[in-house]
């Protein structure tokens, strides 16, 4: 199947006053149709960098280089402003953490929502505000007809999230890119904004990259993970692979370092020693290494590539050795 | 004996147009030394006014709060400042609480001034707190903006260890962490406390951290406790459909897209105008007649934790002897 979006070694530097940052070092992955891609990652992973760059949101401080961004085989990073102008919002729709980011606090809800439909369905006025009631009447705004003459600070926030969805969904995008949609939310809003994802998904074949620092939001919502570490995929893989089987040092710690809600604790929570590189210095060979239990010479010498789904020497080294060892045991049995 | 001891303690906010918002309507509690009671809750729940209240930082418009053993309501001057030295508080957001031209040795001393340290024992001091929260001594000369969160973090933990309190709140301390770091900071909290003998008051939206971090939890909505018991009790087996609802729709890693099921429609309502009845109500999938009309006390249940719901079912006999 072709794919609906497609990255091929996304490079995001930032001009600072120390000199360049990369942010974003060689990232590439694709989305089919449909499909419910999540990034995970911590602060300074470059998780919301790739979402921006995907999206042309980055301001001049930013520099985009890549092999190809490609939607439906078009090349994004090319667009002029009057493409990019109809693709956004129409293809490809955006929701932050803060939906008061692409929320205008001086526009009243319903002239939000028609706005979006008028430019890019060119929708006629009436119209458009019937659709409008409707679509805030199916993410579950109460009382939608008079809500259209609120303003958003007149929401909660987990209404205003609604709202956003609402927005993103009024053209049926082929691509949502939600970038901690529900972080700022309570968690029984969380699992209401994330069912409300999963409905808009179905119902359109919208494909979604799910940005968030949180496994258990990603794992209840998407098919595929990429995990980020100081701006690279370090793993990738089905949500049951990277929960269930992770390979890399750092997605077992992450995963080890959240307790678990049944069973048994341990007296201390296995943790993962310092903290993710911040912006500027980064050491040559694995960002990880430093705080990697395994690492090896190696490691602090060669940035490992992304083979098999993941990027790390001792993993990739085990993988080989264990697929030697079931080459030469189904060999023995075969005699 | 108990070093906190909370009694239908009531903070009250005067709104416009005589509104009187009950952010915090009769909370009852206690937490002996050494231990760890979780405060949870979504936003609003005025889990947060309840440290405030703690540390007289608000004043309650009623009940009463003693820490040590002393009253704390009408405190004031050598007496409130002696109490402050009992309570401390750490922050959700380090960078909001450290000064950011305060040196962080210089933030710590500050700590130690308020005790009365003589000034010749103070440098030493200062670097016998870092260390004990793992900052290397020469962290003493760098400002906050040089630390991570996670570092900053400790700062404010060495602050509120500086006057040698018997309880700190921690207010959402470390819900702000990434994962990594955030599990570092609990296991330093608890090597305090195994250390120290210090109780906390620990709050946090975060249910998995709660499981982690409590001994005992509370669980508060629209202002008012709904259950409280051991970290056993309201983990494995919740009585409360509110307690419930909020556990189940934690997701966890690995639990599949079929797990996640929305038990609660709607949000909390506002404490400003809150339901007859029990709170909970009108987003309770139990909910009958005499929960629209009469609110539950907190009573024992089966299990042995207290809740207050109308429909948790009473212990079984032998559960409820002593």
């Amino acid at each position: 199947m072709d794919a609906l979006l497609d990255v091929d070694d996304l490079v995001v530097r930032f001009a600072t006053p120390n000199g360049d940052h990369t942010a974003v070092r060689g990232v590439s992955f694709s989305v089919a149709a449909g499909e419910r891609l999540g990034i995970v990652g911590e602060s300074g992973s470059g998780k919301s960098v790739t979402a921006q760059a995907l999206m042309r949101l980055l301001g001049p401080a930013a520099t985009v280089e890549a092999g190809a961004v490609r939607f439906e085989g078009r090349d994004v990073l090319g667009f002029s402003k009057d493409e990019l102008r109809r693709w956004r919002g129409a293809q490809a729709a955006m929701v932050f953490q803060d939906p008061l980011s692409s929320l205008n606090p001086l526009v009243r809800i319903g002239r939000q929502v028609t706005e979006t439909l008028r430019e890019h369905l060119g929708t006629d006025r009436r119209t458009a505000v019937a659709r409008a009631v409707e679509l805030l009447s199916e993410v579950g705004i109460p009382d939608a007809p008079a809500r259209l003459r609120d303003y958003p600070m007149t929401f909660s926030g987990g209404m205003r999230q609604r709202v956003a969805i609402a927005i993103a969904a009024s053209c049926s995008p082929k691509l949502l890119i939600a970038d901690e949609p529900t972080t700022a939310l309570d968690v029984t809003v969380q699992a209401q904004v994330l069912d409300l994802m999963d409905r808009m998904t179905s119902e359109l074949g919208t494909a979604v990259i799910l940005i968030s620092h949180d496994l258990g939001v990603v794992s209840t919502f998407c098919d595929r993970v990429l995990v980020m570490y100081a701006g690279r995929v370090v793993e990738s893989g089905t949500i049951e692979e990277i929960v269930g089987a992770p390979r890399h040092p750092y997605t077992r710690a992450l995963l080890g370092s959240i307790p678990s809600m049944t069973g048994p604790l341990p007296r201390r929570l296995p943790s993962i020693p310092g903290s993710p590189p911040q912006a500027g210095t980064r050491p040559p060979g694995c960002s990880f290494a430093s705080r990697c239990p395994l690492a090896e010479d190696v490691c602090h010498e060669a940035d490992p590539p992304l083979t098999g789904g993941v990027a790390c020497h001792v993993a990739t080294r085990e993988i080989a050795t264990r697929d030697t060892r079931e080459i030469a045991t189904r060999e023995e049995n075969g005699r | 004996m108990n070093i906190v001891e909370v009694e239908n303690l009531r903070v009250h906010f005067s709104r416009r147009r005589g509104v009187t918002v009950r952010a915090v309507d009769g909370v009852s509690f206690t937490i002996a030394p050494g231990e760890t009671l979780g405060l949870a809750g979504e936003s609003g729940s005025g889990k947060s006014t309840v440290a405030r209240a703690l540390l007289r930082i608000t004043d309650p418009a009623g009940g009463r709060v003693r820490i040590g053993g002393r009253d704390i309501a009408g405190l004031r001057g050598a007496s409130l400042k002696a109490f402050r030295r009992q309570m401390q508080m750490v922050y959700q957001d380090p960078y909001d609480s450290l000064d950011p031209r305060m040196k962080i040795g210089a933030t710590v001393e500050e700590a130690l001034l308020v005790k009365g340290v003589p000034a010749a024992e103070r440098p030493g001091r200062v670097r016998e707190l870092l260390e004990r929260v793992g900052l290397p001594a020469a962290f003493a000369v760098r400002y906050p903006h040089e630390l991570s969160g996670g570092q900053r973090q400790r700062v404010s933990i060495a602050r509120a260890l500086g006057v040698d309190p018997a309880v700190i709140a921690c207010d959402e301390a470390v819900s702000a962490l990434d994962v990594s770091v955030r599990a570092q900071i609990l296991n330093l909290l608890k090597d305090i406390q195994e250390d120290s003998g210090l109780a906390y008051l620990f709050i946090s939206h975060d249910l998995s951290t709660m499981r982690f971090a409590a001994d005992r939890v509370a669980i508060m909505y629209l202002g008012r406790l709904v259950e409280i018991g051991t970290r056993d009790q309201v983990f494995g087996a919740p009585r409360h459909p509110y307690t419930q609802a909020l556990l189940a729709a934690v997701p966890v890693p690995g639990a599949s897209r079929a797990a996640r099921r929305v038990r609660l429609a709607g949000e909390p309502p506002s404490p400003a105008h809150p339901p007859t009845g029990c709170a909970f109500h009108p987003r309770c999938p139990l909910a009958q007649d005499v929960c629209r009309t009469t609110r539950p006390e907190l009573a024992v249940k089966q299990g042995g934790q207290l809740a207050a719901c109308h429909l948790a079912s009473e212990p079984a006999r032998e559960e409820a002897a002593p």
